[in-house]
């Protein structure tokens, strides 16, 4: 018995003593949500991180191009030859599966700027206009993506809490795309009211001010012109686009400084890519927008590797000839031509060919793609400025802007004459941008905003009634309507 | 023995109760008393063997006490003993034999070999039971059915040997396990590897010397594995590794080495027929840059500088030498190129060593064994290797006749060079099309493509990467019989896993950086265990055995990396040299798991047996709600052979027992932090560290419960028990499957872990043993077993509208779908489109469907209108029927893993000479092999097409002969006739392997022992050595779906040579 007793205590002793019974055991290297958002630390942090995933959505799989630009029909494969799916977006034959019809990584951008919208006001922070800053970027953001998905999908579901439990409403279907349009034009207020200005050449990739007045004439240009909007409109682009003009952004000289430094004093707002801030040697996956223009090595004679910008990688995009021999004029007239676009002979046939924009930077022999992706400069600042005008019947100042941005690529005072009519003014603005902001991700929105889609894209020519006239709209992925069936695909599709 | 039984019936009334036990108990007291009291003898004898040679060093004890001796050369011993003691006869190897000590003086005996015996212990959980009384599904596997296997992975060497084991080797790379999968698994998307237990301990199998291996139990059914509750649903492998017994030394040394080679190639078409195909097909596609640029088919620019070799021949130019030359289809010009298959310069001709030495022996104190191993591998790609040291101690003490201790350390070290992205090589990069330089004049490797199709032998030249492991486990644990039969068993055991991995790139094409990375990740475990067994055997006719414990498991995990790059030399691989960090981060994580469980074991007279089992398991990695729970097991058996009705006939069925088993486990399987949500950290933005909400929490989330009922037999027949028979048949359901459920996409996150949802999972397992010759020195065994098993989704949470409340698939517009999860159906469906037949004329193709995915590009009028099907194109069978051909069409077209496996070992024997030929096959999984059809698909760009294409369509009426659709220069940008999931390129994956063929002799014992040994045997063994199967391509064990960005290391086939030497 006693032999028995001894044991019992032991085993009690050991059991109670050696052994740590906690199961509660927090995570060390990540936070769990209910230990997030108590300080202003915590709302710094996720800051950043929503402009990690702002960066994330616009550039990975190139999707500023394949939502922004690709449908004009002015991209095509560059020397390997696989378009895959790339054709059906810009032969405008796209179907719910096609690359790029996912709008799954606007959504994730935007519960990152619901949950800072919901949390921050809650902080206590030691300096005030940080708080309003950092409410500011979430609404700049917001407003840029539902803006984005509202010009490409119409009708959407609109979601402004962030997702915390599985007990919330997940499934949400799609509201008309005028109460889209009500939301963003508040969080685009807000970001105005809330964003400080900006000084030029500094930090341009976190939103201003500026930024968020670019981004409010490009919403109330777009209301006016393809939301049934009007003279009100106009005038709230106006007052937006005159306040941008009033801070000291400059026109580079060269057209290539606006390309070459990512602090040029034209930028007003880019996204920042740097070799740091990606752990893949290979840079694949941090530049993949200039990464995809640039020649492989394979592709370039030996007599031209010091002439062609070349690298490991595989030169999958390039501008097609739809738009080469249509938008750019030769070299001595226009000094734009050279940067967007290059095409020299090969000595044993054929051309080696190549956007000349957004090259990467060699560091020691290895070409490294982290340009920044220009989002807004103050080139656009003056083209805006023109078509707002010009919308406002103040077509002498229309030309005005017009010939600024004019003067530089053409090196022509008056380049554009009083005399054009107001639709001319209108064409000869979306000309420009077309040229000016070549491979920059705007042709498409561009040319719907004009109106001019089915004159000017090729394969959109007479196809005005195709998907029950939703063809310049985007399907919805099957992927999205497959885990929410209260989705329904854009008619026609 | 059950002689024995029957008389204890006749002697005690059933009747007598209580009275009984209580009789019972002073009988065995005065048993005790009359026993220390009695008068000794000394008595003399023989052991010999069948043959009736003597058998020396076997052991001769006196049961009960530590008295005991050795027998002599000759077989002969002499022991002291008393009256009524018995006498235990035993050798390894033999069947121990007891003979009780009356007035005789001389007791000889005959050993016979062992053969697998009912008396057998069988590890279970916690502690041991004989195989006759085993109430649960077990299956044992010997040392002997894994140690002459040429393959360094205990859990390679299982393969096809267990029923109702899936086994698959899914990869080559030396040092790589294989897939292990019980029962069919438990759960729908968690892991389904079994927990491993080494002596007591959970850890990786990874890296365990199967030659310290003593026994392996794979515990299948839930009242085997309920004892470990919440990790225990998908079966748990107990591995006991070998320990020392009493007596004099045996030493043991064996070597093997052999070669490995690469057993199947991928058969592609030469550089010439490729040009002549191709060159034409680039002509006709749109892209004209093609021909004359450069690229496997051009003619432009293609230098000795360049990295493809295709050119024309200048005037006056004599062919180089070993380059190829033929006529241009386009141009009537001669071109001259290389032709370098580079698959065939990727594999090689790879060489394998073993060497391994233990020691074992002991005394009445202590006993000991320690074994000492070294490994060294080679790959069959170029460049791969292994190189593992093991050592294994384990030490008893017997401190005094009531107290023992046990301690165990084994270390292993081990070292892998492998390609850090396979596929990159055994899918893409061996393929780069033929035309490839593979060596620059100035001997060089030639880079391939671009950085991820790049040549393979390049890639070995620039990379260096190398993973080290190190495991060692230290144990200690005690034996304290505090009263009789009561033993309490405490036990420490400390784990630790360093892990190493180092990356560097020497200068070179692609990228000048140097890029360099370093990876150091630390894991602990520390267990506490305390056990309380109490035994109470024989009473009567009752036998019972209680088991009671407490468990305490803590993990650490540390994971640190680091990367840099800018060095400014090849000849420093490692990151102090790097100037520019890009990316350091560590990460740490722990867990814990706090166990009690119990269980009884009770046995009626070797009859009626009967075993409950009860575990309670808290986890830290589950929602505060429910961190505890409950998993009791029953299971019941009845020996029908121990009945008097059964004696008529116990000449034709000499053991028969009849199995019910119950049982409930859990799954603990997700992140250890899941339940909680996480916000973690992003890559930075504009150097500032971001923070994202990257996990949805659900602090509901629980235990995977599986519960599984099993029904079963074990049937020896004739008396010999020369056919032994076992089948089971079971029926398990997991519940709350744990699942990471596709959320909306506008919720802004991919999944969240949740537990929905049940799937039923059914099956039997039949296994056959049969000594079918037994005589004149001659011997035949054959051992088969065979298992089937299938399973059926049976709840999903409620999705409105969809059909069988299908997720993750395809949903068509009215709610069907196909492909994904579905209540009703079958898991692991490959979905895809089903051909229908190949379009021969203009007539079928104008009549065809409009075809979503083709771009119809029509090489005559150069125009494409998108949906529109040419001769040689596939018509595709319409599953959703709105006369098009979209994703909609998509059916099941096979399943990535197979119903059936199973396996057939025949062993010869005659004077010596052991041959065994094992065989093991898989029935009913199926393999998409995209990755073949990529490379018939896009030939024209970078790859070699396989010599599929040289039956491809070309003119109408070539479908008479063929089914292999037109070549096109790029089909995913064409008519996407290879390129989309399709039954064309789903192949049926049944296998047969002929697994092991292995052939050895000992060498008889008188010749051994004049040269100096106890023991010498030598063997050759073979492996993998052939598949019999549909499938072209590496390796039929890897079901489901091929890409050619996701192949994996192709497994080969081994031939060693071996030599075990007894000392």
């Amino acid at each position: 018995m006693k032999k028995i007793i001894i044991a019992l205590i032991i085993l009690l002793a050991s059991i109670s003593y050696a052994c740590e019974n906690n199961l509660d055991l927090a995570p060390i290297s990540s936070i769990t949500t209910s230990s997030f958002w108590k300080t202003e630390d915590d709302a710094e942090g996720a800051l950043y991180g929503m402009y990690s995933q702002f960066r994330a959505t616009l550039n990975s799989n190139e999707n500023i191009l394949y939502w922004m630009d690709f449908r004009s029909g002015f991209w095509t494969i560059g020397t390997s030859g696989g378009a895959g799916d790339n054709e059906k977006l810009w032969q405008n034959n796209m179907d719910a599966t096609t690359t790029s019809t996912n709008w799954s990584s606007l959504y994730t951008l935007i519960n990152d700027c619901n949950l800072i919208l919901k949390y921050v006001p809650e902080i206590t922070f030691s300096n005030q206009n940080f708080k309003d800053e950092v409410m500011g970027h979430a609404y700049f953001v917001r407003a840029y993506a539902y803006f984005k998905l509202a010009q490409l999908w119409g009708d959407l579901p609109i979601v402004t809490e962030g997702f915390e439990s599985i007990t919330q409403e997940l499934y949400n279907s799609r509201s008309p795309v005028a109460e889209v349009y009500v939301l963003v034009k508040e969080d685009i207020a807000q970001a105005v009211a809330k964003l400080p200005g900006s000084s030029p050449g500094v930090k341009p990739w976190m939103a201003s001010k500026e930024a968020a007045n670019m981004l409010k004439t490009e919403i109330y240009l777009w209301l006016a012109k393809r939301a049934a909007g009007g003279n009100a409109e106009l005038t709230e682009a106006r007052n937006a686009i005159d306040a941008v003009l009033l801070n000291s952004f400059i026109l580079e000289n060269n057209y290539a400084d606006a390309f070459r430094n990512d602090k040029s004093k034209e930028i007003i707002f880019s996204i920042y890519f740097d070799y740091s801030e990606e752990p893949n040697p290979t840079g694949r996956d941090i530049g993949q927008y200039g990464w995809n223009f640039v020649n492989n090595i394979n592709y370039v004679p030996a007599s031209l590797r010091d002439i062609v910008p070349n690298s490991g990688s595989t030169q999958w995009l390039t501008l097609s000839t739809d738009y080469t021999l249509r938008f750019l004029k030769p070299e001595s007239e226009d000094q734009r031509t050279a940067v967007n676009w290059q095409e020299i002979p090969n000595p044993s046939g054929g051309t080696v060919k190549w956007i000349n924009k957004y090259l990467g930077t060699l560091i020691e022999g290895t070409r490294r793609f982290y340009d920044d992706i220009r989002i807004y400069r103050q080139a656009e600042a003056y083209l805006f400025k023109a078509e707002v005008e010009n919308a406002l019947d103040n077509k002498d100042v229309a030309i005005a802007n017009l010939n600024i941005v004019a003067k530089r690529a053409y090196g022509i005072d008056d380049y554009y004459p009083l005399t054009l009519s107001k639709a001319e003014v209108d064409e000869a603005i979306l000309e420009e941008r077309l040229i000016e902001f070549a491979a920059e991700g705007k042709s498409w929105l561009d040319i719907i905003r004009f109106g001019k889609a089915f004159e000017i894209i090729t394969s959109l020519v007479g196809r005005e009634g195709d998907n029950q006239g939703n063809i310049l709209l985007f399907p919805v992925n099957q992927d999205v309507i497959s885990r929410n069936t209260k989705i329904i695909q854009t008619p026609g599709y | 023995m059950k002689k024995t039984i029957i008389r204890k019936k006749e002697t005690i009334s059933p009747s007598s109760g209580r009275i009984k036990v209580v009789f019972l108990l002073l009988l065995f007291l005065l048993f005790g008393i009359v026993t220390a009291f009695s008068q000794e003898l000394t008595i003399t004898g023989k052991v010999s063997e069948e043959s009736g040679a003597g058998l020396p060093d076997a052991a001769v004890t006196v049961k009960g006490t530590t008295i005991g001796t050795f027998t002599a050369g000759d077989g002969s011993y002499s022991i002291r003993a008393g009256r009524n003691s018995v006498l235990v006869f035993s050798f390894v190897g033999m069947e121990s034999q007891e003979v009780m000590v009356t007035d005789q003086r001389t007791i000889n005996v005959i050993l016979r070999t062992q053969m697998v015996g009912l008396d057998e212990l069988v590890v279970i959980g916690y502690g041991t039971q004989s195989r006759k009384t085993i109430t649960t599904a077990i299956t044992q596997v010997g040392a002997d059915k894994i140690e002459d296997v040429p393959l360094p992975s205990v859990s390679k060497a299982l393969q096809g040997k267990i029923a109702g084991v899936r086994i698959l080797q899914t990869s080559g790379q030396p040092g790589s396990e294989a897939d292990v999968v019980i029962r069919g698994g438990s759960s729908i998307s968690k892991s389904s590897d079994p927990l491993y237990i080494v002596d007591g301990f959970p850890r990786a199998v990874n890296d365990i010397n199967p030659r310290d291996i003593a026994s392996i139990e794979v515990l299948k059914d839930a009242a085997a594995t309920s004892i470990y509750g919440a990790r225990a649903s998908n079966g748990v492998i107990l591995i006991t590794t070998k320990s020392g017994e009493k007596g004099t030394a045996n030493i043991d040394f064996t070597v093997t080495t052999g070669f490995q080679e690469f057993g199947r190639k991928i058969e592609t078409i030469t550089a010439e027929q490729y040009l002549l195909l191709y060159r034409p097909a680039a002509a006709n596609a749109s892209n004209a840059n093609a021909n004359y640029l450069t690229g496997p088919t051009a003619t432009g620019i293609n230098t000795d500088e360049s990295t493809w070799t295709t050119r024309f021949l200048e005037d006056g130019e004599t062919v180089p030498e070993g380059w190829h030359t033929t006529l241009d289809p386009v141009t009537g010009k001669t071109l001259v190129f290389q032709d370098n298959d580079l698959q065939e310069q990727l594999f090689r001709r790879a060489m394998q060593t073993n060497y391994y030495l233990s020691a074992s022996g002991g005394t009445d104190k202590i006993t000991y064994y320690t074994g000492v191993g070294y490994t060294q591998q080679e790959g069959v790609a170029v460049g791969t290797q292994y190189d593992r040291w093991t050592i294994r101690n384990n030490v008893k003490f017997t401190l005094n006749s009531k107290m023992s201790l046990i301690s165990n350390y084994d270390h292993s070290f081990s070292k892998t060079n492998q390609f850090e992205k396979e596929a990159n090589l055994f899918t893409r990069g061996a393929f780069n099309a033929r035309t490839i330089r593979d060596y620059f004049p100035d001997g060089t490797p030639g880079w391939g493509n671009n950085a991820t199709l790049a040549n393979p032998l390049w890639v070995n030249y620039t990379r260096i990467n190398n993973r080290t492991f190190q495991r060692s486990t230290i144990g200690l644990s005690g034996d304290w019989e505090i009263i009789k039969n009561l033993h309490f068993r405490p036990s420490g055991n400390y784990y630790t896993e360093h892990y190493t991995r180092d990356y560097f790139e020497k200068l070179h094409t692609f990228n000048t950086q140097r890029p360099a990375e370093a990876e150091r990740d630390q894991s602990q475990r520390w267990q506490y265990e305390m056990l309380l067994t109490y035994d109470l055997k024989e009473i009567g006719k009752h036998d019972l055995s209680i088991l009671a414990g407490y468990s305490n498991l803590y993990i650490e995990d540390q994971d640190v990396t680091a990367e840099a790059y800018g060095a400014p030399t090849d000849n420093i691989p490692t990151l102090n040299v790097a100037p520019t960090p890009t990316n350091a981060s560590s990460v740490f994580s722990e867990e814990r798991l706090v166990s009690y469980f119990g269980r009884l074991l009770y046995n009626y007279d070797d009859k009626y047996l009967l075993t409950a089992s009860l575990r309670n398991d808290g986890s830290s990695r589950f929602g505060a709600d429910n961190k505890y729970a409950l998993f009791p097991s029953f299971s019941a058996g009845w020996i029908v052979t121990g009945e008097p009705f059964m004696s008529g006939v116990s000449n034709l069925v000499s053991f028969l027992k009849v199995r019910l088993t119950y049982g409930q486990t859990g799954n603990n399987d997700i992140g250890r932090y899941a339940s909680q949500g996480t916000y973690a950290a992003t890559y930075p933005y504009g150097g500032s560290a971001g923070i994202r909400a990257t996990v949805m929490p659900n602090l509901a989330l629980r235990w995977e419960k599986t519960t599984q009922y099993d029904a079963g037999f074990d049937l020896h027949l004739f008396r010999k028990e020369n056919i032994e028979l076992s089948f089971d048949y079971y029926y398990k359901r997991s519940d709350d499957l744990l699942f990471s459920m596709q959320l909306p996409r506008e919720t802004g996150f991919n999944s969240v872990e949740m537990n929905i949802g049940s799937v039923a999972y059914n099956g039997f397992e039949f296994l056959v043993s049969t000594k079918n010759i037994n005589k004149n020195n001659f011997y035949w065994n054959s051992d088969f077993n065979i298992a089937y098993n299938t399973n059926k989704v049976l709840k999903l949470p409620e999705r409105e509208g969809i059909d069988k409340n299908r997720v993750n698939g395809i949903i068509f517009p009215d709610g069907t779908g196909v492909g994904g999860i579905a209540v009703g159906e079958k898991l692991n469906g490959i979905i895809g489109w089903q051909v229908d037949f190949l379009i021969d004329n203009e007539e079928q193709a104008n009549a065809a469907l409009y075809d979503e995915r083709a771009a119809g590009f029509d090489p005559v009028t150069r125009k494409a209108i998108k949906g529109r099907k040419f001769p040689g194109d596939f018509e595709w069978v319409e599953n959703w029927e709105d006369g098009k051909i979209t994703d909609f069409d998509q059916f099941v077209l096979g399943y990535s893993i197979p119903h059936t496996t199973g396996g057939l070992t025949n062993t010869f024997g005659y004077k010596g000479i052991e041959l065994n030929i094992f065989t093991d096959f898989a029935i009913g999984h199926s393999i998409t092999d995209m990755a073949r059809a990529w490379l018939n698909g896009v030939g024209a760009r970078q790859v070699q097409p396989t010599t599929d294409v040289l039956d491809a369509w070309k003119e109408p009426g070539d479908a008479a002969r063929t089914m292999q659709p037109k070549i096109l220069y790029h089909d995913p940008s064409a008519q996407q006739n290879h390129t989309r999931n399709n039954s064309y390129y789903t192949y049926r994956a049944d296998f047969l392997c002929i697994r092991e063929i292995s052939l050895g002799y000992n060498i008889p014992e008188k010749i051994a022992n004049k040269i100096g040994f106890k023991r010498l045997k030598t063997y050759v063994a073979g492996n993998n050595l052939h598949y019999f199967t549909k499938y072209p391509g590496y390796s039929p064990e890897v079901g489901g779906e091929i890409r050619h960005n996701s192949g994996s290391y192709p497994t080969f086939r081994t031939v060693v040579f071996g030599l075990n030497i007894g000392l």
